[in-house]
């Protein structure tokens, strides 16, 4: 749907449009001409186009054409609203009673008010945040859109809950953002207002566990900077595959978990009952002899000397791909 | 968000507090012998002048220089965030490679000065305002004007001439700022013939009801974890 313009200041600029003069009809005065002095972007967001146009002809009226509809006449600033998505055109010529501009100024644009999303982590860089606020995660950047989740401000651990974040909109006045969710079935992301969440940190390393090859790499900005064989999940438990990120750092007392431990967001689809929800770890081990293999409730056990050089290295907020 | 940001946050991780706590105590007396001060920091600054003998200060003026780089963290911080969030466009974009950059030369210059007292960067939460063009118009104009009433409600304060010479050479660039971002926002860019300092007091309002300043994160404990192993 198309409104019909107005002017600027608001009144209806509707009159039967005069017969155009043809140019060259006997009057020595020549056409006036026509310059659009105000117009919208090239792809704006908005549905309302304003325009503003002028004549070198201080007594010229101005006729409006908009999507290759009629001239009609117009004020010399008019507004378009309820423009749908897509590609416009608008037209003016200036006219005397004498002459019309024979070649009417025009300007084309693109209306595009679907929701622009800006990634907030993308290439080497990855972006999390903590949570500062219980906040319930809606599968679309709606208050109205269906619940996936609820998030709260501290992990099992005591620790300050955190999310990456992958990506933000501007939906129903205010900001949100993707965020992935430590939440079972794994791998699943959805959206908070942006007010739910504190500043955001970045890093630029990687985890990446390869269950086949029993493996462990650390990469910081693409290159690798540790690696290490590792123990991965039984058959009958096995380490869920996806991607996650590590959200907490615990200075183990358990010798079982060796001297550092890391807490993720994957969850083991089988130790549901486990004490904090069944969080898979990285860490240590008081069975190195075990190690490549696969042993573990799930978690990734490491030999402590490579479990400890990955603690120098290994900031909380990683992503970590379980492959 | 307009610039009326009502005064209703608290400053979470005290840096801005802290800061303030210092320049607020009467200790003039007690003076800081911290070498070349200034010396260092002319070092690749460019176009930054500042006077070059200055050597030393009195501990009011270090707490004025540790409260002033928080204040430049902030800025800077913001600034920076802003451009990496990837949301500004045209001539905000260009304000805010430009004004970042002065902030940033701000905060090391300041951070130089103070040497050892120098403070710790805070951590920050912008809370979206650098992630919206028309947020962070708004919230640059609070942050400049702020700066700029900070910087004159301290200068009488200052004891070394050398130390005023160089806030004041910082706060006229300040004051290019605001008048440079309110004139992007179609706000007059001097609206008044003389402007007014603000106190340590208003300064740490203006700064605490942006709720910027944020808390502590933790993220890492101790104990039997909780994994499945």
């Amino acid at each position: 749907m198309l409104a019909a313009p107005a002017a600027a200041e608001g009144e209806p600029a509707q009159e039967p449009p005069p017969e155009a003069p043809a140019a060259g009809s006997g009057d020595a005065s020549p056409a006036p001409e026509t310059r659009i002095v105000r117009a919208p972007a090239a792809v704006a967001p908005a549905r309302v186009a304003h325009f503003a146009f002028e004549s070198d002809d201080a007594d010229a009226a101005f006729e409006c054409s908009i999507d290759d509809g009629p001239f009609l006449r117009c004020p010399p600033r008019v507004r378009y609203s309820k423009l749908n998505d897509g590609a416009h055109v608008f037209r003016v010529r200036a006219v005397t009673d004498v002459a019309a501009d024979e070649s009417p100024a025009e300007h084309r644009w693109t209306v595009d008010t679907r929701p622009r999303v800006f990634p907030l982590s993308r290439g080497h860089t990855t972006r999390w945040a903590p949570v500062a606020r219980r906040v319930v995660v809606r599968a679309r950047p709606s208050a109205a859109a269906r619940r996936v989740a609820q998030l709260e401000t501290r992990t099992p651990e005591a620790t300050t809950n955190l999310v990456v974040v992958l990506e933000r909109t501007e939906a129903e006045g205010r900001l949100w953002v993707r965020v992935r969710l430590p939440i079972l079935p794994n791998n699943q992301t959805g959206w908070v207002p942006r007010s739910a969440l504190g500043g955001y940190t970045a890093v630029t390393t990687r985890l990446v566990v390869d269950r086949d090859r029993q493996e462990a790499m650390l990469f910081r900005r693409g290159k690798v900077v540790w690696r290490a064989r590792a123990g991965v999940g039984a058959p009958w438990s096995p380490t869920p595959k996806g991607e996650f990120y590590v959200r907490v750092r615990i200075d183990s007392t358990d010798p079982f978990y060796g001297p550092v431990a890391f807490g993720t967001s994957a969850r083991s689809y089988v130790r549901t009952e486990w004490p904090g929800g069944g969080f898979i770890g990285i860490h240590g081990t008081s069975l190195p002899h075990l190690i490549p293999g696969r042993v573990s409730n799930g978690c990734v056990r490491l030999r402590n000397d490579d479990a400890l050089r990955l603690a120098r290295l290994l900031p909380v907020g990683t992503p970590v791909t379980i492959r | 968000m307009s610039d009326q940001i009502t005064i209703e946050a608290v400053d979470t991780d005290g840096a801005v507090q802290e800061a303030a706590e210092k320049v607020a105590g009467d200790s003039r007396a007690a003076f800081l012998a911290k070498g070349a001060l200034f010396g260092g920091a002319l070092a690749g600054l460019g176009s930054l002048m500042v006077p070059e003998e200055a050597r030393a200060q009195t501990a009011t003026d270090v707490a004025i220089l540790q409260f002033a780089q928080t204040l430049e963290f902030l800025e800077a911080e913001f600034y920076a965030e802003a451009l990496r969030m990837g949301a500004l466009r045209g001539d905000v974009l260009r304000f805010a490679r430009v004004v970042g950059e002065h902030e940033r030369i701000h905060a090391q210059f300041i951070g130089r000065a103070l040497g050892r007292a120098a403070v710790r960067k805070p951590r920050f939460n912008f809370r979206g305002t650098t992630e919206n063009q028309s947020s962070f118009v708004a919230t640059a104009i609070v942050l400049e004007e702020t700066g700029v009433a900070a910087y004159k409600g301290q200068a009488p304060r200052i004891d070394t001439r050398s130390i005023l010479a160089a806030a004041l050479a910082v706060h006229s660039v300040e004051a290019r700022h605001a008048g440079w971002i309110r004139d992007l926002a179609g706000r007059n860019p001097a609206p008044n013939a003389f402007d007014q300092p603000l106190t340590l007091q208003q300064v740490l309002a203006a700064v605490a009801q942006t709720r910027f300043i944020a808390g502590p994160v933790t993220t890492v404990a101790g104990g039997r974890p909780l994994f499945t192993g």
